[in-house]
């Protein structure tokens, strides 16, 4: 008996409150993100553009 | 503050980077190798080794060959697409990145080393040890445990090198692509080691600590999540670093990406249970599968969307330039694989596709389209720069493309008809939905053969179009010479001294003290009663008003915090971790805890015999689970064509679970008793004297090999410390006596029929534990009462699969 109280608890509201545990996660990143200065956005993007490289001929070691 | 800078050359380990690069297509022409080849067994039996035969004129005389059946070359297949060529691809590019998104070397060329030299010695044990037969029979999961310990132990030290470099990193803020290498890490570490945590029997076999239901779970809580965090995590970070360099501008929208890495990161962990829907597993459990897998949909898409408009103002160049054609078919595949995966994962339509090649179809247009594609781009954009050229032929690596499309395209369009072909034609009821419209499933299955064929001229066409590749970067290699990077970098010497302070700062502030109290006190609320469970909900409350009260206070201070943590490289795994890690906690420790034998109510399996154990373990290493499921689902169809659905205690004495993926052949959950012992003898022997038109490889090194008796009494030991109810004083002399008189009876059946075995040979083993499947009792009912599985009398010594399951 004592089983089947906690299946039957789980099955109907655990979906609902990991929705709602994920929305909650989803809610707070879209708010931090579109509150995310400009700057640090323009920063943060040019990352993997930054180009001045130049390249050895050989191998080198550290 | 005063700031300290000066210069310093940073010359990039490139050499890893190519090797991992040549690492990767060597064991992708491997792996896509023995794909196309199991694909041609799937039609034509004779590619289990008698193909060999009839190459040679008669030379290399067999019936079949052990190291080259379906069931152990599917994994080597699986193992060799997932950990060879995509983790080699995975290293590659994470090596070249993070260097230059860190603008520092890698921390330690010794770990770096370690880390390529390690990880190709596990691939060379995971090629001889799984053709061999040595899994632990779980699906992306076979390596046996000492090679486990292994790839634990090389992950662990590219985690370190990763990290290390991280912290030794001269740009201050950590780049999103950085963000998915570190889910990645700290994710695969957790699934790796709770999947793979198993008790060893020998040298080269363990069983798992989870059985049944538990291990089912576990298993595809794994499985699915090795999908997310080894070949999507680590993909995206690639694209959101490589598809802007390869376009020259930067990504779309670096806020869709923060949306994109959060939500994936923890959504993606819950998902696990959509590979187990309409089966025992608790149906909360199936809810939640479904339901996340569904809310998959929305950061997958914001992915693939930010990926493809980052592309925008290039789209001209996608006409001349391979790199940009394959980032942008990649990307598209990734849309499609993850609007596909969520359908699937709708329970009705689930019913149609699981077991069949729909879901094939699905993995490969994901593995194919997305992660090969990505591989090809990656790989023909770093080419001419590791060697400082140009790269060897565009018309070379167009044909690439397209030959690769097309076979990509006509084996997911073969895989769609032939999976919902064979899941309509499986579930077709006739006489008002009484009967079975094709009760045999061999007619299912010649249905479906001619698709299966283009489905293997698909994987050869992607396979000859990967050869182009590996001809072109091998003609580029040789036109250059091998090049590494080096850049001017502009040391802030004062950042480092106060990085230890700010580290300690992430953690000690208030939104963490108070998320982390809340927390503590919610707990205490949920497991407390009385006084405990009424302090729990008071503190809560009292906690909630105080951080609303003192963010009011201090809005702006409070507002810095998550920008500050994106600069914290630990502070920011930790936080990932959690995200990950909770799906995963609320799904298996409930399940671990209360889904146990002790507390089954109704049917609970019968523990094995001796020899029906030595007979399962056998089951388990020649990988049957790859083509029969022991799973009959809630569905009628089930039920009418393999019998009483599956009860969740039906298996929970099995380590490992063998409920399958998969149905080449037919479900074996209520094969026990159903045909007799010599129908099983012949069949081992030649699938086809007794179903005809069978593609099951013949097994004629079962008739020769013996039974090892003699590590029984080990695993009997370790049975029972996992749970199972065998007798604590079973002495070896007991077993083996236990062994004998199942053996010689069932000898003795097979004599009547004019079928002669010697009683330890393996195919004894084997039918002991065939006609054991399905074999049950009533909670309550004590285990001496229940009735064992008797064997039937076959009513025609050629009886077509199923048609005594139907007829029952």
């Amino acid at each position: 008996m004592f089983k089947r109280i906690i299946y039957d608890d789980w099955t109907s509201i655990v979906p609902q409150i990991s929705f709602w545990l994920t929305f909650g996660v989803f809610l707070a990143i879209v708010v931090r993100a579109i509150f995310m200065r400009r700057s640090k956005v323009e920063h943060l993007e040019s990352l993997p553009l930054k180009d001045d490289e130049s390249f050895n001929s050989k191998p080198t070691k550290k | 503050m005063n700031t300290n800078h000066n210069t310093k050359t940073i010359v990039y380990d490139d050499d890893s980077v190519r090797k991992f690069m040549i690492a990767s297509i060597t064991w992708g022409i491997v792996a896509m190798t023995a794909g196309v080849l199991i694909a041609f067994q799937l039609n034509y039996w004779q590619m289990n080794g008698k193909i060999l035969e009839i190459i040679t004129f008669g030379w290399l005389k067999n019936e079949g060959i052990e190291f080259l059946t379906f069931g152990r070359l599917r994994p080597l297949h699986t193992n060799a697409a997932i950990f060879a060529f995509v983790g080699n691809m995975m290293f590659a590019g994470i090596y070249y990145s993070t260097q230059r998104l860190c603008r520092v070397r890698m921390a330690s060329d010794l770990l770096s080393k370690i880390n390529f030299w390690g990880w190709q010695f596990i691939i060379l044990c995971a090629a001889i040890s799984l053709p061999a037969g040595f899994t632990r029979g779980k699906e992306y999961a076979e390596l046996i445990w000492p090679i486990n310990i292994m790839v634990a132990v090389i992950w662990l030290i590219f985690g370190a090198n990763f990290f290390w470099t991280l912290g030794k990193r001269n740009e201050k803020s950590i780049y999103v692509g950085l963000w998915f290498y570190i889910a990645t890490i700290v994710t695969v570490t957790m699934l790796y080691v709770v999947n793979h945590l198993s008790i060893p029997t020998s040298f080269t076999h363990s069983y798992p600590i989870f059985g049944g239901v538990q291990d089912a779970l576990v298993q595809w809580w794994y499985g699915h999540n090795a999908v997310a965090f080894f070949l999507t995590t680590p993909m995206l970070g690639i694209m959101y670093y490589f598809v802007p360099k390869a376009a020259n501008r930067p990504v779309y929208s670096y806020r869709l990406s923060i949306i994109h890495f959060w939500s994936l990161v923890f959504i993606y962990i819950w998902a696990g249970p959509h590979h187990l829907l309409n089966t025992a597993l608790p149906e909360w459990l199936q809810s939640l599968g479904m339901v996340f897998s569904l809310m998959l949909w929305a950061p997958s898409w914001a992915g693939m969307l930010n990926g493809l408009l980052t592309l925008r103002g290039a789209w001209d160049r996608l006409l001349t330039d391979p790199v940009l054609k394959f980032f942008a078919a990649a990307v598209t595949f990734y849309g499609m694989a993850t609007f596909e995966g969520p359908l699937l994962s709708i329970k009705a339509v689930n019913a149609l596709s699981h077991y069949t090649d729909w879901t094939v179809g699905h993995v490969h247009s994901a593995t194919l389209g997305w992660n090969g594609f990505l591989a090809a781009g990656m790989f023909y954009w770093l080419a001419p720069r590791l060697w400082n050229t140009k790269l060897y032929s565009n018309a070379l690596a167009n044909a690439h493309f397209w030959l690769g499309m097309v076979g990509i395209l006509l084996y997911v369009a073969s895989m769609w008809v032939a999976g919902i072909t064979q899941g309509l034609m499986l579930s077709a009821t006739t006489e008002g939905g009484t009967l079975l419209q094709y009760p045999n499933f061999l007619d299912t299955l010649q249905a479906i053969r001619p698709v299966m064929l283009f489905r293997a001229i698909g994987g050869g066409l992607y396979l000859a179009g990967f050869g182009l590749l590996a001809f072109n970067i091998w003609k580029t290699a040789r036109s250059g010479n091998a090049v590494n990077g080096t850049v001017e970098v502009a040391i802030d010497e004062d950042s480092h001294e106060t990085a230890g302070d700010k580290r300690f700062y992430a953690f000690l502030n208030p939104p963490v003290l108070y998320a982390l109290l809340i927390l503590f006190f919610v707990l205490v609320t949920i497991f407390g009663d009385g006084a405990v469970f009424l302090f729990g909900i008071i503190m809560t409350i009292f906690f909630c008003i105080a951080a609303i009260a003192h963010f009011e206070v201090s809005k702006a201070a409070w507002s810095e915090w998550y920008t500050k943590l994106l600069d914290h490289g630990f502070a920011f795994s930790v936080l990932t971790i959690l995200a990950a890690a909770i799906g995963g906690a609320i799904q298996i420790i409930p399940t671990v805890t209360v889904q146990r034998a002790d507390n089954i109510e109704g049917r609970i399996q019968i523990p094995y015999t001796p020899l029906e154990l030595a007979g399962r373990d056998l089951y388990v290493s020649e990988g049957c689970y790859n083509c029969h499921s022991q799973m009959i689902r809630t569905l009628v169809p089930e039920v009418m064509r393999y019998g009483d659905y599956s009860h969740l205690g039906e298996s929970i004495y099995n380590f490992p679970h063998q409920w399958g993926s998969k149905r080449t052949g037919p479900d074996l959950a209520r094969e026990g008793g159903l045909r007799s012992d010599d129908w099983h003898y012949w069949h081992m022997l030649n699938p086809r004297d007794v179903s005809p038109g069978s593609t099951m490889p013949n097994y004629p090194w079962l008739f020769e090999k013996e039974t090892k008796v003699s590590q029984l009494p080990k695993k009997i030991r370790i049975m029972r410390m996992l749970g199972v109810p065998y007798p604590i004083d079973l002495s070896e002399e007991e077993i083996q006596a236990q062994v004998d008189e199942q053996a010689k009876e069932i000898v003795a059946r097979l004599a009547e029929k004019g079928a002669f075995v010697e009683p330890e040979k393996e195919i004894v083993a084997l039918i002991a534990y065939l006609q054991k499947l399905g074999s049950y009792r009533e909670t309550g009912e004590p285990i001496e009462a229940s009735e064992p599985t008797k064997a039937v009398e076959p009513t025609e010594a050629v009886e077509p699969s199923n048609e005594v399951a139907t007829a029952e």
